[in-house]
């Protein structure tokens, strides 16, 4: 039908839109474009009549020739649009690789689109939004439409996101999420490609160590250094690992070989470390931290040996020159763990005996306790404690809680006759600090990762009568920033159960009020009725944050005031705040203060 | 019996937040009385509130599918938390008394029963007079529009720029006077679009494009419109009739015109087919916008919901739906393929396995016959852009980068992304199943560019459910 030329006219009409009927009388193109189609136009009576507009649009002394013009375009797009095509060619068709893993959750477009907003933009709060999505509705993250969304993810310039964003493909998403890190990987990529491997090393471990070598060439910097590390998940490469540490040039890339090897802990490569460590002992040691054998242990205790001859040559009022800390702190603090040779039992007693680096000492041996079901490390503590007495009193205090926590409470409070060593009541208190309360009983451990060990379902009521007195006591531990130490002991180890107990955490906490707004969740759990100045003591005591606003009407409403007391209590807050803000005109500080005076007005009414 | 679901209470509740607070009311136990009428029409409750006094709250379920909230808390939200609180209740299954209906609620009853009975059988009176001067406005408004368009078209619309635009800008804010809110923001659309070009010059063909649709669009309307409401006024002719050209104009329909013209069908069933929301930058709203597909007609209707952005806090927002709709009577607007809908109140129930089997059933089995239908709207400048079908396919798969859908009859056409990346998602579904042997609801669109149409796929029908792919 001559769909070129109908075409080319509509590409001269839209063209003279663009440039304006003024400048029709010089547009030869639309000109000559109109002869040509005039030529075919009598072919059909839709052409014809396209023809008719333009000739019009053309005509002199036409005066309205921009709805000509317009009339000329419509009917013109009309039918090129009825010409338009729609098959496509389908040779070479192949299957959409369908990667599996997605579930369909059907869920709705509300709870959905917050999550890929989150994903796919740079808003605030979307950290939240991701994290509430883990917490709350864990299965939506396996929704087929946020997996692809979830590795886009690691793009995100909010640093916490990409290391969320781990943690749910590994826990959540499982194996999974192992064909999504591999899906259009980019050896030249960047930081989210290093996430992909921490994730692929979780998940795939030894079982992708081929992709994990093919990286090792024609890579980014940061993407090789994270391939060398995955390196570690097989003991096929062992050799390769001491290969990297001899021949690369790059120093990322020797101690990323190292630590490899350190999580290896093949034969070889404990070997390789320890001839090396010979020369170099601040160096290769750290890789053998996780060693526990004897002659490892000795090889440590010799170069901690060798330090220690280093630090009885400074004078006690000279600083520790910065070298010698660096190298205590690189072999010692983060090396010696779970070394129990008797030959570190006797330089750790040297150590105790020239007062140097106890309290990296005494943890490391509280770490080895509780990581450890090994009773040589308990034994290992006891023995340094009977050479060395109280500088080792505190790993002491753990071994006990272990074996003997009836026995914990004696042998702690002798040493408390002089209360005035603040900074050994302080290290005490860090002890009794990783000692928490849950239904079952008390328990132990040093970290969030580390699980827990159990120590007994009642603590001694001495401890309990002794942390919660309220008169100034050895507990009173403001010592270099450590804060008060006992709040966050109690916080650990309030039982509402133990009848004996409980009145002596009430007394205490209290006293406590004001510190944070769970105190009083704890006060009430505690079966404490008279919450008078207690709501309102917060008001003074700290800053005031716009996220209190609710706690505090929540607690108002919520606690065993009367009417009249909740209208007092009310009150003393309002009187407090408008001292803090005067005139504030925030609207949420508005809006605060307008739900205090709704409960002063209804104690009024009451 | 009565029955109370979690999808009830999300489809009455006003927004999430409201469902967070009640779900606190309800697992704090603050409901001190619970009861329920002997029919179970009726349910009862006195709740703890900051005050001494208890609220009094009652969800009446005389209507099932229009039920009415009442509380006695100041809450201006509607239904407030603690009439949503009283549902979760009685879904907890928690021990409710039997109680008499209270006398107020009884007269409340009959307040409704009676509205409703004489609901349609006086017509509302027309003010003639004021019709007419309104259409006589807005035909000045449709002159303006005019002299706009010719002006821009006779220097140019490369000319378009700085005092120009902001001229023309404040022209098209005048339209709102002479109550053409649809040519006006056709005109804001253009000024725009221009605006776009000049930040960024290699969108040029694109932006010419858009700036000439808009321009003939304009044009069309403004021709159709005179046309119209010339004759109206001349007929006296003023009342409504069944006419795409009002949507053309910005009119706003009320239920009770499209009932006068007899446009609602009675007893309907509807599944939610696809639900997305946009935002429309030029007239400040969003819009949720569902296609539903009549289990008996196999028709797909689209159901819209406005909410412009100074109102977003009182207007609810739509969702996906997971029922399917029984409409005592839905509404149709004017128009041809995917009518707007709309309906007061519906029951809802499970939606089956045999419905998801009738769904599928009512696909066209070929592309040839459905891209016709496309090409006949498509020449009519003032129809929609986008039809929205429900096509049979042998395979969804890839040439090159491409992404085509097969019919039986072997014809293709290509997929593509609208807004989202909605092909990518395609390789995260759960099996190769979903792509072989089934239906897709699809959007046909036309490439202007290219002289293509093509298809946005929005969910796939199996027999056994939806996959809902479009969010």
């Amino acid at each position: 039908m001559g769909i070129a030329i109908l075409n080319e006219l509509q590409n001269r009409l839209y063209t003279l839109a663009i440039a304006g009927t003024n400048l029709l009388a010089e547009d030869f193109r639309l000109k000559k474009t109109a002869e040509q189609f005039h030529a075919v136009a009598a072919s059909s009576p839709v052409l014809s009549k396209i023809d008719k507009l333009v000739q019009q649009l053309l005509e002199e002394d036409n005066k309205e020739k921009e709805i000509s013009l317009m009339e000329a375009i419509t009917l013109v797009d009309a039918v090129v649009c009825t010409q338009a095509e729609y098959v496509v060619k389908k040779e070479g068709k192949q299957e959409i690789p369908v990667l599996k893993g997605g579930k369909i959750t059907n869920t709705k477009y509300s709870e959905l689109h917050p999550l890929i907003t989150a994903l796919t933009t740079k808003g605030s709060g979307r950290y939240e939004v991701l994290s509430d999505a883990y917490e709350e509705k864990k299965e939506i993250l396996k929704d087929f439409h946020i997996l692809p969304l979830l590795i886009k993810g690691f793009n995100d310039s909010y640093n916490e996101i990409p290391y969320l964003i781990e943690e749910i493909l590994i826990k959540q998403v499982g194996e999974d999420a192992i064909f999504l890190c591999k899906e259009d990987f980019d050896p030249m990529g960047g930081k989210d490609m290093v996430n992909r491997l921490h994730v692929l090393k979780e998940l795939a471990g030894e079982k992708e160590n081929d992709f994990y070598i093919s990286l090792l060439e024609n890579s980014s910097p940061v993407v090789k250094e994270a391939a060398i590390l995955n390196l570690g998940c097989s003991p096929a490469n062992a050799d390769l690992l001491i290969h990297l540490a001899e021949t690369e040039r790059g120093k990322k890339y020797k101690t990323a070989a190292l630590k490899a090897m350190e999580q290896l802990n093949e034969k070889k490569n404990i070997d390789y470390l320890l001839t090396k460590a010979q020369k170099n002992p601040e160096t290769y040691l750290p890789y053998l931290k996780n060693c526990e054998t004897e002659e490892i242990s000795d090889v440590f205790a010799d170069a901690l040996e060798k330090i220690l001859q280093e630090l009885l040559q400074v004078k006690k009022e000279e600083k520790i020159p910065d070298k010698l800390h660096k190298k205590i702190r690189d072999v010692l603090i983060s090396s010696a763990m779970y070394k129990c040779s008797e030959k570190m039992i006797d330089v750790f007693q040297k150590y105790g005996d020239t007062n140097w680096y106890i309290h990296q000492i005494n943890w490391i041996m509280i770490c080895n306790m509780l990581d450890k079901t090994d009773e040589k490390y308990i034994h290992m503590t006891k023995e340094l404690y009977q050479r060395c007495r109280k500088v080792y009193l505190p790993s002491m205090l753990v071994a006990e809680f272990l074996t003997e926590p009836e026995k914990t409470y004696d042998l702690c409070m002798p040493y408390f006759q002089d209360f005035h060593d603040k900074a050994f009541v302080a290290e005490i208190c860090m002890v009794l600090r990783l000692i928490k309360y849950d239904k079952i009983g008390y328990y132990i451990k040093h970290s969030e990762e580390q699980a827990a060990r159990f120590i007994a379902k009642e603590i001694d009521i001495r401890w309990i009568e002794s942390l919660t007195q309220v008169q100034e006591n050895i507990w009173n531990t403001r010592y270099r920033g450590y804060g008060d130490e006992v709040y966050w002991i109690l916080r650990g180890w309030v039982n509402c159960y133990c009848k004996e107990a409980v009145p002596f955490f009430r007394r205490k906490f209290r006293q406590f009020v004001g510190m944070g707004f769970f105190d009083l969740d704890i006060l009430e759990e505690l079966g404490e009725t008279n919450f008078k100045t207690l709501v309102a003591s917060y008001i003074r005591s700290r800053n005031y944050f716009y996220y209190d606003f609710s706690k505090t009407i929540d607690f108002l409403r919520k606690l065993p005031f009367t009417e009249e007391e909740r209208a007092e209590e009310a009150k003393m807050i309002l009187e407090g705040f408008e001292k803090r803000r005067p005139n504030s005109k925030d609207s949420l500080d508005i809006r605060f203060k307008e739900e205090l005076k709704e409960i002063i007005a209804q104690g009024k009414e009451g | 019996m009565l029955s109370i679901t979690t999808e009830l209470i999300e489809r009455v509740a006003p927004n999430a937040n409201s469902i967070t607070n009640a779900k606190k009311i309800s697992q704090k136990n603050d409901f001190v009385v619970l009861s329920k009428s002997e029919d179970e029409t009726l349910l009862y409750g006195e709740c703890k509130g900051s005050g001494k006094k208890p609220y009094i709250t009652t969800a009446d379920f005389i209507d099932p599918s229009a039920p009415v909230f009442r509380c006695s808390c100041p809450s201006r939200q509607f239904p407030c938390k603690h009439a949503v609180a009283l549902l979760f209740d009685y879904m907890a299954q928690k021990p409710f008394t039997t109680c008499e209906i209270p006398e107020d609620i009884i007269s409340k009853r009959e307040k409704i029963d009676k509205k409703k009975e004489n609901a349609g059988k006086t017509p509302k009176k027309v003010n003639k007079s004021a019709l007419t001067k309104k259409m006589k406005k807005q035909l000045e408004g449709l002159d303006l529009a005019e002299k706009f368009l010719k002006e821009v078209l006779q220097t140019g619309v490369a000319s378009l720029s700085g005092k120009g635009l902001k001229i023309y800008s404040d022209l098209a804010k005048q339209m709102g006077d002479y109550y053409l809110p649809a040519p006006q923001a056709l005109m804001q659309q253009i000024l725009v679009t221009m605006e776009e070009l000049q930040k960024d010059a290699t969108q040029e063909k694109h932006c010419y494009q858009k700036i000439l649709q808009g321009l003939v669009e304009l044009h069309s309307t403004i021709k159709k419109a005179r046309v119209f409401l010339q004759t109206k006024i001349e007929t006296e002719q003023v009342s409504m009739e069944n006419s795409t050209l009002y949507d053309r104009i910005g009119y706003i329909w009320q239920l009770n015109q499209l009932e006068e013209l007899g446009m609602y069908q009675q007893n309907v069933e509807l599944i939610q087919l696809s639900f997305y929301v946009v935002y429309d930058e030029i007239k400040k709203e969003y819009r949720d916008i569902g296609y539903w597909i009549d289990l008996q007609s196999g028709v797909i209707s689209k159901k819209e919901n406005i909410r412009p952005t100074k109102a977003i806090k009182y207007i609810k927002q739509d969702d996906t739906e997971k029922e399917c709709a029984q409409i005592e009577k839905l509404y149709f607007y004017p128009g041809e393929i995917n009518q707007r809908i709309r309906w007061e109140n519906a029951l809802y129930r499970d939606i089956t396995e045999q419905d998801y089997q009738t769904i599928k059933q009512k696909s066209r089995t070929t592309l040839a016959p459905v891209i016709k239908e496309v090409k006949n709207q498509l020449k009519n400048v003032l129809s929609e852009k986008s039809f929205i079908f429900l096509v049979a396919f042998q395979s969804i798969s890839k040439v090159g980068e491409k992404y085509i859908l097969e019919d039986s009859s072997g014809d293709t056409i290509e997929l593509r992304n609208k807004e989202i990346d909605v092909l990518k998602i395609l390789s995260y579904l759960p099996s190769q199943s979903f792509l072989k042997e089934q239906s897709l609801v699809c959007e046909f669109l036309y490439d202007s560019e290219n002289h293509q149409i093509f298809a946005v796929p929005h969910t796939i029908v199996t027999e056994k459910e939806l996959v809902k792919l479009l969010y």
